[in-house]
C-alpha cells in the first residue's frame, strides 16, 4: 500500500524529516507518536503534498506509484485522505457541496458513474449517523464557525463518505473531550477494513485506547526511533517522551513486522 | 449580464462601458436590479432606485469580476422618499490579477421617509496580491425613525483553502470556482435558473489562470 | 477621595490584625504581603478608570466590611436553603469563604483527583502549598487589580482541585460559596484554584449565593490552569442576596490543544461584576466564554472579558446575553488581543441584550487589539426589545401576553442553555428565567 524509504523533507528552511522508513500494508493501522516538533505533521503534509514542505531525499510509493510525483488532487483521487490537524474554513462554500464535488471527482477517477443528488444524500445520511453529526452541519459553510470538536468530526465524516484506501489522521484527537474522542474513534473504527489502511498521527496515547493500532512507531528528531506493537503505546504512556532524548536514532526493529531495515543513520 | 471584450492580459484594447440606469417605484411597487459584470476594460455603472411611493421596495444584487488589468466601479443609489420604503443592497466584488474593483453606493433617506429601512452588504474577494478592492458606501439619513445597516468584508482566497480542496480531490481550478461561487451565492440565488448556470460558467472563464 | 482612604485604612487595620493572629509563613506569607501592598497602592477603582467607567462602586467603598473570620457563620439550614440542585458529584461548601467540612461531601472521586480546602492543603504535609506555587496568585495577577489584591492579601482558605494527567472526572465537582452577614457587613472572599493536568478532563460548578438583608461583599477569585490537551468546563452561578455585592475574577491559562469553556450566569446582587481573563498560551487551544446576565430593579451587572491569543491556531468563541428589566443597568466589555505570533486565530465575540423596560440600560464595548495579519476576528453587539410582531403573532394564537413574553424570553436565551452540559444547572436556569421575569409588564 504505502512504502516510505529514507524520506527526508524540509519545512520552510528547516530540515525536519531525516530519513523515515515505513511500510503500511492493506488493512493495517499504524500509529505514529512523538513529542511536539518531532516531525509528525511534516510527514503527513509531505505525503499529502502540502505546499511549503519540500522533499529533499528518499522515496514514497503508494499502490506501486511514485507518490511524490503526483499533484495533491491526484493523490486524493488515488485514495489518499488526510484528516487535517487544523481543518480549513471556507466561508460561503456549503459543506455538502464540497463533499459531493470531491466524491464525484474520486468516483470519476475510479471509473464509477457520478452520484446524483438523491443517491448522494442517502450515502451522506448513513455516514452522518455514524458520527452522530447534526444535520445542520451539512448545510453550513465548510468548517466555518464550527467548534474544534465539530471540525474534527467533519474530517472523519468526509473520510467516511470518500472511502479512501489510505487515511492519514493528523492529530485528530488533540483538544477533544472524551465524548467527542469516542465518537471520532467510533467513526474511524467503522471504516476499518481489510482493504483500507490508516496512519494515525497522535501526540497522546489515549486515542489508541479507542483506535487500537497494529503497529506503533515513535518519531523523534525526524526519524523513527522505535517501533513495536500496541503495547509500545502503553509504555510511552508510563514513561512519557523524555527518555527519547537519550535514545539514539536507530533502524526500527520489531517482530512480525512491516518495517524495513534502513541504512541511513 | 455584461461581458464586453475586456482587452488582453496587459490591458491593451477592450471596451469602456459607462451606463446609467434608473428605476422609479410608486406606492407598493418594487424595483430590482440584478447584474453580473465580467467584461469591459473599464465599467462604470450605477443602476439606481427612486423609492418615491410609500411602502415601495428597491433591490440591488451585483457580482463584478475583474481580472488582468480590468477596472470595475459599480454600485447603486437608493433614494428613499416615501414612508416605510425598504431597500437591500448585496454587492460582491471579485478581483484577480491586477484587477481593481470598487463599490460606490449611496443610501439617501429623506426627511419624509419615516420608517425606512436599508440593508447593505458589500463583500470583496481577492485572488492573488496584485489586485485591489475598494468600498465607498455613502449613507445620508435625514430622519430618526429609519434603520440603516451596513456590513462589509474583504477576504482572500488562501493557499490553505485551495490545498484543502485539492486534498479532497478537486483540481486547483475547480477549487477556485467552488470558493468563488460560494462567495457569490446570495446574488446568484436571485437570478433565473438558466442565467445562474451561465453566470457561473462566465465567472470561471473570466478567472481562468488566475491561480497557480 | 476621602472615602477611599477610609476604606483602605479599615482594611489596613484588619490586615495588621490578621498578621498578628493568624500569620502565614513562607511563600503564602510573602504573597499576602505583596498583595496587600498592591491593594494599598491601588485603592478601590473609580469610574475614572476605563475598566470601571460605567460601574460606580461607591456603595462598596462606603460600607465598612469586616473580613470573615475562621468561624463559619451560617448553619446548615441557611446553606440548605441556598444549595443549588446538583448532579450527584462531590460538593464542597464554604461559608463566608471558609471551608465547612460538616456540610461538604468530597467522596466518590476517582483516583488521581484531589479536591480539598486550601487550609487543609497547606496543613496536609510539609510544603503542601509548594506544588501550587506556580499557579496560586500567579494566574490571577493582582498588581493592577485592587479586588484581586484584596482577596489575595487575606488568603486563608478556598477550594483546591487538582487532577492528575490523563484522569477523567465524569461527575461535575460542585463548590458552594454561601455568604451572609449576621450583624455587621461581612467581607467574604471565596478563592478557587483548579489545576488540570495534561489530557485530563473535568467539570466544575461554582455557585455563589447568600441570604439576609445586611449587605455583604463576596469578592471571589478563581484561577484555572488547563494543561496540554486538557478539557475544563467551568460554570459560575451568581445568585447573591438582593442587598449584597459580588466581584468575581476568573483567570485562566490554556496550554497546547487545551480546551476551556466558561458559562457565567449572573443573576442576584445589588452590584455584580464578573471578570473572565483567558490566555491562550499554546498552539491549537480553544476557549469558549458564554454568559447570561439577568437584572431587574436597580441592579447593576457588569461583565468584563479578556481573551489573549498569544499563540497560533487558537479559536475563541464568546457569546454573552443579557435580559434587563426595571431600572437595571448592565455593562459588557469584551477585549480580544491577538498577539503578533498568533496567526490563524479565529475569534468570535457577540453580546446581545434584551431590554424589557424603557428604563433598563446597557453599555457594551467590544475592544479588539490585533497585531497579527492572518486572522479572523468578528464581533457584534445587538440591543433590542421583545419583537412586537412576534408578541402579536403568539397572542393571536391564543397565548396570554405573559406566556408570549416568557416564550420569547426563553427563546432568546435558548442557545446559551443548549451549551450547558450539567443538567442540574440547566434546570436551575430554566426556573430562574421563569422566576425572575415578571409575568406582567415592566415589574
Amino acid at each position: 500500500m504505502l512504502e516510505i524509504r529514507n524520506l527526508q523533507a524540509k519545512a520552510g528552511d528547516r530540515q525536519i524529516l531525516n530519513g523515515i522508513d515505513l511500510t503500511v500494508s492493506p488493512g493495517e493501522v499504524h500509529a505514529i507518536m512523538g513529542p511536539n516538533g518531532s516531525g509528525k505533521s511534516t510527514l503527513a503534509g509531505a505525503l499529502a503534498g502540502r505546499d511549503g514542505i519540500e522533499v529533499t531525499g528518499g522515496s514514497a510509493t503508494f499502490k506501486g506509484q511514485d507518490l511524490l510525483e503526483l499533484e495533491p488532487e491526484e493523490r486524493a483521487r488515488e485514495g489518499l485522505f488526510l484528516a487535517f490537524q487544523y481543518p480549513v474554513e471556507i466561508p460561503g462554500v456549503n459543506n455538502a457541496y464540497l463533499l459531493k464535488a470531491a466524491l464525484n471527482e474520486v468516483r470519476k477517477h475510479r471509473g464509477q458513474p457520478e452520484l446524483d443528488a438523491m443517491d448522494f444524500m442517502t450515502l451522506v445520511r448513513k455516514r452522518m449517523s455514524l458520527l452522530e453529526m447534526d444535520d445542520a452541519l451539512l448545510n453550513r459553510p465548510v468548517n466555518d464557525g464550527f467548534s474544534g470538536g465539530e471540525k474534527k468530526r467533519n474530517e472523519i465524516f468526509q473520510l467516511a463518505v470518500l472511502e479512501p484506501t489510505l487515511a492519514i489522521l493528523d492529530e485528530t484527537d488533540s483538544g477533544l473531550d472524551i465524548d467527542a474522542l469516542k465518537t471520532v474513534a467510533g467513526g474511524v473504527n467503522a471504516m476499518r477494513s481489510p482493504e483500507r489502511s490508516m496512519v494515525v498521527v497522535t501526540h497522546y496515547q489515549r486515542l489508541l485506547h479507542y483506535i487500537v493500532p497494529d503497529f506503533v512507531h515513535v518519531l523523534a528528531r525526524g526519524r523513527i526511533v522505535k517501533s513495536g506493537g500496541k503495547e509500545l503505546a502503553l509504555e510511552l504512556e508510563e514513561k512519557g517522551y523524555g527518555w527519547l532524548d537519550a535514545e539514539p536514532a536507530r533502524p526500527a526493529v520489531a517482530s512480525g513486522v512491516s518495517l524495513h531495515e534502513t541504512s541511513t543513520a | 449580464m455584461q461581458n464586453w471584450y475586456p482587452g488582453d492580459k496587459d490591458g491593451k484594447g477592450g471596451i469602456y462601458n459607462f451606463v446609467t440606469k434608473r428605476g422609479k417605484a410608486l406606492a407598493n411597487a418594487k424595483v430590482t436590479w440584478t447584474q453580473v459584470e465580467t467584461g469591459s476594460a473599464i465599467t462604470w455603472k450605477y443602476p439606481s432606485c427612486i423609492l418615491q411611493g410609500d411602502n415601495s421596495v428597491g433591490e440591488f444584487y451585483s457580482v463584478a469580476v475583474t481580472n488582468n488589468r480590468q477596472q470595475a466601479d459599480t454600485g447603486t443609489k437608493m433614494v428613499h422618499l416615501g414612508r416605510n420604503t425598504r431597500s437591500t443592497i448585496v454587492s460582491k466584488g471579485i478581483s484577480a490579477g491586477h484587477g481593481q474593483n470598487t463599490y460606490r453606493g449611496l443610501v439617501r433617506i429623506g426627511k419624509g421617509a419615516r420608517g425606512a429601512r436599508n440593508f447593505s452588504q458589500c463583500d470583496s474577494l481577492l485572488i492573488g496580491d496584485r489586485c485591489g478592492a475598494h468600498t465607498f458606501p455613502y449613507l445620508e439619513v435625514k430622519n430618526t425613525s429609519s434603520q440603516v445597516e451596513h456590513e462589509a468584508s474583504t477576504s482572500k482566497i488562501g493557499e490553505d483553502q485551495i490545498f484543502y480542496c485539492r486534498q479532497r480531490g478537486l483540481s486547483t481550478e475547480d477549487a477556485v470556482n467552488l470558493i468563488v461561487n460560494g462567495f457569490c451565492k446570495e446574488v446568484f440565488r436571485e437570478l433565473p435558473m438558466e442565467f445562474a448556470v451561465e453566470a457561473q460558467k462566465l465567472l470561471s472563464v473570466s478567472l481562468e489562470g488566475s491561480v497557480g | 477621595m476621602p472615602q477611599i482612604a477610609i476604606g483602605a485604612d479599615s482594611y489596613a487595620a484588619q490586615f495588621a490584625t490578621l498578621k498578628g493572629t493568624a500569620p502565614a509563613a513562607g511563600p503564602l506569607g510573602s504573597l499576602r504581603d505583596d498583595a496587600f501592598r498592591c491593594f494599598d497602592r491601588l485603592g478601590f477603582p473609580t469610574t475614572r478608570l476605563e475598566e470601571w467607567r460605567f460601574t460606580n462602586i461607591a456603595p462598596i467603598v462606603d460600607t465598612p466590611f469586616q473580613a470573615a473570620g475562621a468561624a463559619a457563620g451560617s448553619g446548615r439550614e441557611v446553606v440548605d436553603a441556598l444549595r443549588p440542585p446538583r448532579s450527584g458529584g462531590p460538593e464542597l461548601v464554604f461559608v463566608n469563604g471558609r471551608f465547612a467540612p460538616e456540610l461538604s461531601d468530597a467522596s466518590g472521586l476517582p483516583p488521581g483527583v484531589r479536591v480539598r480546602s486550601l487550609a487543609a492543603t497547606a496543613d496536609a504535609e510539609a510544603g503542601g502549598l509548594d506544588a501550587l506555587a506556580p499557579y496560586l496568585g500567579r494566574l490571577a495577577r493582582f498588581e493592577r487589580h485592587a479586588f484581586t489584591a484584596l482577596n489575595t492579601a487575606f488568603l486563608a482558605d478556598g477550594a483546591v482541585i487538582e487532577v492528575d494527567g490523563g484522569v477523567l472526572v465524569d461527575r461535575p465537582i460542585h463548590l458552594l460559596f454561601a455568604s451572609s452577614s449576621d450583624a455587621a457587613p461581612v467581607l467574604s472572599q471565596p478563592r478557587v484554584l483548579v489545576v488540570a493536568g495534561a489530557s485530563s478532563e473535568l467539570r466544575v460548578v461554582e455557585s455563589h449565593a447568600g441570604a439576609g438583608d445586611v449587605p455583604y461583599l463576596s469578592n471571589a477569585v478563581t484561577e484555572v490552569s488547563v494543561a496540554e490537551n486538557a478539557v475544563v468546563d467551568h460554570y459560575t452561578v451568581v445568585r447573591e442576596a438582593p442587598a449584597a455585592f459580588h466581584v468575581g475574577s476568573l483567570a485562566v491559562r490554556i496550554g497546547r490543544a487545551g480546551n476551556f469553556s466558561s458559562h457565567a450566569i449572573t443573576a442576584g446582587g445589588a452590584i455584580v461584576r464578573h471578570e473572565a481573563g483567558v490566555v491562550l498560551g499554546g498552539e491549537g487551544g480553544e476557549c469558549t466564554l458564554n454568559g447570561l446576565y439577568l437584572a431587574n430593579g436597580r441592579q447593576l451587572v457588569d461583565n468584563q472579558t479578556t481573551i489573549d491569543h498569544a499563540m497560533p491556531h487558537c479559536d475563541s468563541h464568546e457569546l454573552y446575553k443579557g435580559i434587563l428589566d426595571g431600572r437595571s443597568r448592565a455593562v459588557f466589555n469584551g477585549k480580544i488581543i491577538v498577539r503578533l505570533d498568533a496567526q490563524k486565530t479565529d475569534a468570535k465575540q457577540s453580546n446581545k441584550a434584551l431590554l424589557l423596560s424603557e428604563d433598563a440600560q446597557i453599555t457594551t464595548k467590544p475592544q479588539l487589539e490585533i497585531f497579527a495579519d492572518d486572522v479572523k476576528c468578528t464581533h457584534g453587539a445587538t440591543v433590542g426589545q421583545l419583537d412586537a410582531d412576534a408578541m402579536f403573532y403568539l397572542r393571536s394564537r391564543a397565548l396570554s401576553e405573559a406566556q408570549a413574553r416568557q416564550l420569547l424570553i426563553h427563546a432568546f436565551a435558548a442557545d446559551l442553555l443548549g451549551h450547558i452540559k450539567v443538567e442540574a444547572i440547566r434546570r436551575q436556569l430554566d426556573a430562574l428565567l421563569l422566576e425572575r421575569l415578571p409575568m406582567n409588564g415592566n415589574g
